[in-house]
């Protein structure tokens, strides 16, 4: 396999591997969001159960 | 006391919604203006060149249209909001997508129709040619129902939402597009006019159909 | 089967089926990938620039699939007042937009060395540029109303009426594209189909699918918590995952 015939695409490199680049920045970015949004909200609701039982003594 | 007809009750939602607008009638002259000033900033925007102009006559008139009917769409169902008409509305032995269609209608007859009458004035602007000048009215006149109709839709959805204006407008452009293409296409492709202007027809009969009813059902999930 | 329609039970069913389904989807993608990037052999016409195909045809494919799913799990909402139904509505337009913003990326980027330009108003192109603008409007309605509930009946609303106009939409926009362009703009089509480009275009599709299942399970699960967060078993969640 011929590292650097297969970066250049036979001179369309450029294109094809700025596709799959965003493409892949994209499709990272719907799993990180997720995560971090689950993060969030679960620290959101533990900040809030800790409120709750702080009143309730 | 035996509730009205349909008919009746039909009639008389559009002949109250025609005559609040008489009375304030900048309610209806706003948009004509407004559809005005799109169609002239044109010229200035792209040379007085006149091919140039009467080739982008039928897009430009069509999309001043929809723009014009879109800023008009938030007064459809917000005065009535306000005012707990609606409800009432919402509320009376008749089916609700009925008293939609004849706010639809009485809306189009105060903003779109004026847009008919006047358009061919805003053609002369552009140098369209006279012969040609029916097909921009007749494709307008098919197509202005159909903004009002699905335009509604829009409107019922968003009712009493901050941002309303802009929010309307990004809900209801993409769904304009089919009316947007074989209105103008009716006028600038001249060999297949009446394709144009049936397709363009068969659009409105869908949408007066369905539009009412998904007006209806957005009214009720708003008022909720 | 019923059960799953209480946001607990789904909660816990989501997590169980995300990693494997995310095995899978890794596994699918990387065969795909090798088979389209190493294996197929180039393009008569194209050359390599067609490889470009095998994330652009999936993404669309995906862009109309996912927005069916979305106004489907609507339609369910309004139907049947389920919960689960709204959430997976919700989780599926920000998917379905980066899908639509994929093709739409990728698909001038595979278009510029054939036609010289960033952009041609090529009919499938124009198509996807309006079913983002859907997209984006079924999120801003979303977004403005407060009320989960409202929002989203309102947005299941919407979503059907432009499920109904998207065949309305691309037909008239295929129409406008045939009158309008010239002879010698050819369209982004797919080259001739040889099974060995067939089949990693087939993987990659099947590997998209199940990227999204992945993804829209993990977002409807933190919004499950978030809509549920005043019930007894999501503090139960919240202790056991400390």
């Amino acid at each position: 396999m011929n590292w650097s015939d297969f970066i250049v695409m036979g001179g369309y490199g450029h294109y094809v591997w700025s596709a799959y680049g965003f493409t892949t920045v994209v499709l990272a970015l719907n799993i990180v969001i997720p995560l971090r949004r689950r993060h969030s909200v679960m620290r959101t609701l533990r900040r809030l159960s800790r409120a709750e039982a702080g009143q309730a003594e | 006391m035996s509730a009205p007809s349909l008919f009746a009750a039909a009639r008389g939602v559009f002949m109250r919604d025609v005559t609040v607008a008489l009375r304030r009638s900048t309610d209806i002259l706003t948009p004509l203006v407004f559809f005005t000033i799109v169609v002239t900033l044109f010229p200035l925007g792209v040379g007085p060149g006149p091919n140039l102009l009467r080739t982008m006559a039928p897009g430009v008139i069509w999309v001043a249209a929809l723009l014009a009917t879109m800023l008009s769409l938030g007064r459809l169902f917000s005065n009535d909001y306000a005012d707990g008409t609606l409800e009432q509305l919402a509320l009376a032995p008749h089916p609700l997508s009925i008293l939609v269609l004849s706010k639809i209608l009485a809306h189009w007859v105060l903003t779109g129709l004026p847009l008919v009458i006047i358009s061919p004035l805003l053609a002369l602007q552009l140098n369209f040619e006279d012969q040609h000048m029916w097909i921009l009215v007749m494709s307008l006149l098919l197509g202005t129902p159909v903004l009002s109709l699905v335009g509604s839709i829009g409107a019922a959805l968003t009712l009493g939402l901050r941002g309303g204006g802009v929010l309307v407008s990004l809900l209801v452009l993409p769904l304009y597009t089919p009316a947007l293409i074989f209105g103008a296409g009716a006028v600038s492709a001249r060999d297949l006019t009446e394709v144009h202007l049936s397709l363009l027809a068969a659009v409105l009969v869908l949408a007066t159909i369905f539009a009412p009813w998904a007006a209806a059902a957005g009214l009720r999930i708003s008022l909720d | 089967m019923y059960k799953y329609a209480s946001p607990k039970n789904f909660y816990a069913l989501a997590g169980q089926l995300i990693p494997w389904l995310a095995g899978l989807t890794v596994l699918l993608l990387a065969v795909g990938l090798y088979l389209g990037l190493f294996v197929a052999p180039p393009d008569y016409q194209q050359g390599e620039s067609y490889r470009i195909m095998f994330i652009h045809v999936p993404s669309a494919w995906m862009s109309l699939f996912v927005y069916v799913v979305m106004a489907a799990a609507g339609a369910a909402g309004l139907a049947w007042h389920t919960k689960i139904a709204e959430v997976l509505a919700s989780a599926c337009a920000p998917v379905g937009a980066s899908f639509t913003l994929i093709t739409l990326v990728t698909g001038s980027l595979w278009g510029k060395p054939m036609w010289g330009t960033w952009w041609a108003w090529d009919a499938r192109l124009t198509s996807e540029l309006i079913l983002l603008f859907l997209y984006i409007g079924f999120m801003a309605l979303q977004a403005s109303i407060d009320e989960p509930r409202r929002a989203a009946r309102a947005a299941a609303v919407l979503a059907l009426v432009g499920v109904v106009n998207i065949p309305i939409i691309h037909f008239s926009v295929e129409w406008w594209n045939t009158l309008h362009q010239p002879a010698s703009v050819s369209k982004v089509g797919t080259p001739s189909i040889h099974p060995s480009m067939l089949v990693p275009l087939l993987l990659m599709a099947l590997g998209f699918k199940l990227y999204f299942f992945t993804v829209v399970l993990m977002r409807m699960r933190y919004q499950i918590l978030e809509r549920e967060k005043y019930s007894h078993w999501v503090a139960e969640v919240l202790a056991a995952e400390k």
